[in-house]
């Protein structure tokens, strides 16, 4: 056991591990090849519209947050309030208001009170 | 190069890498159904992806990054908690002096005996039950590496991490393989059972 023990430094398990790629079996492979290009020719799957092409968990997560983004500036009433939250300091967004055709938000600079 | 729409392309292009994608679905799943079915589904999965393939950069581990997916998630999906990478049935026929996979006996290679044939086969047996004996992260490293020779660079883009990354985890896993080849050896010494569950000590 000894003599193994020497053996098992980092280069002798890497020799090892090569020595023993060769003697493994796997079963043998099917005709991969036949069955996709048939699975191709078929009809395409589904598309989904909101895949990113990120695998698994990110590109959830991307989703979730594009989504998250878009409710939040669909639905939150000032929108200035929202942009300060996301911290776009210096943008202004200007809606105009149905009846009077005044904007609700303008220019902080020409609305504040005089001092 | 195949690109999308060009399906016989893309056969001639599967027919170069499909034992690539099952041997890797293979070892991620341990069953060769599922291997068959994760290694097509993401065969197809890659042919609709082509559009996003970068031109000139490496094919093989970009399908091997989707096919591991893939066998991960159907592997997750069955539940299966035993997951070994390879049969350990396959060494022990090379244990009982046979030729490996099954060929021909023979007495081993540059005239070794008997006896130093079936000590090297016991120690292949150990070794490949180590190598099974680690954590999934681990196992795919050392497959990578030793066993579907990727180089460094295309283990980064297959495990999806910077080429730095892949040789401070390949170190890591080759030390835990190390601690698990030892632990092996001690626990035969003593005789204590080491098949299933892995104990503490």
């Amino acid at each position: 056991m000894g003599e193994r023990r020497r053996e098992l430094s980092e280069a002798g398990i890497e020799r090892a591990l090569l020595a023993l790629r060769h003697h493994l079996e796997y079963p043998p492979t099917p005709p991969l090849a036949r069955s996709v290009r048939r699975a191709l020719e078929g009809p395409r799957p589904r598309s989904r519209p909101w895949a990113t092409g990120l695998p698994g968990r990110r590109g959830l997560a991307v989703t979730l947050a594009a989504l998250l983004l878009v409710v939040t500036l669909a639905l939150a009433p000032p929108v200035r309030v929202v942009a300060e939250r996301l911290g776009l300091r210096g943008i202004f967004l200007v809606e105009l208001a149905p009846s009077s055709g005044m904007p609700l938000i303008s220019d902080p600079a020409a609305t504040s009170a005089p001092p | 190069m195949a690109r999308l729409g060009d399906v016989g392309a893309y056969e001639r292009l599967v027919q170069r890498y499909q034992d690539l994608a099952f041997r890797t679905a293979y070892l991620i799943t341990g069953e060769s159904a599922e291997a068959e079915d994760a290694a097509q589904e993401a065969l197809v999965k890659a042919y609709y992806a082509l559009p996003r393939f970068r031109r000139g950069a490496p094919f093989r581990p970009w399908l091997l990054r989707i096919v591991a997916n893939e066998a991960r998630n159907r592997r997750k999906a069955a539940r299966r908690r035993d997951s070994r990478i390879v049969r350990a049935t396959a060494l022990s026929r090379a244990g009982d002096g046979t030729g490996p996979l099954g060929g021909e006996p023979r007495v081993g290679d540059a005239g070794e005996s008997p006896e130093d044939a079936a000590l090297v086969a016991e120690e292949r047996r150990l070794l490949l039950e180590a190598v099974n004996g680690l954590r999934e992260e681990d196992r795919l490293v050392i497959a990578y590496r030793y066993f579907l020779d990727l180089s460094e660079e295309e283990m980064a883009v297959a495990l999806g991490c910077p080429r730095g990354t892949v040789k401070s985890r390949l170190s890591r896993s080759l030390q835990r393989l190390r601690d698990e080849v030892l632990r092996r050896l001690g626990a035969e010494t003593t005789g204590i059972d080491t098949t299933g569950e892995r104990s503490d000590g």
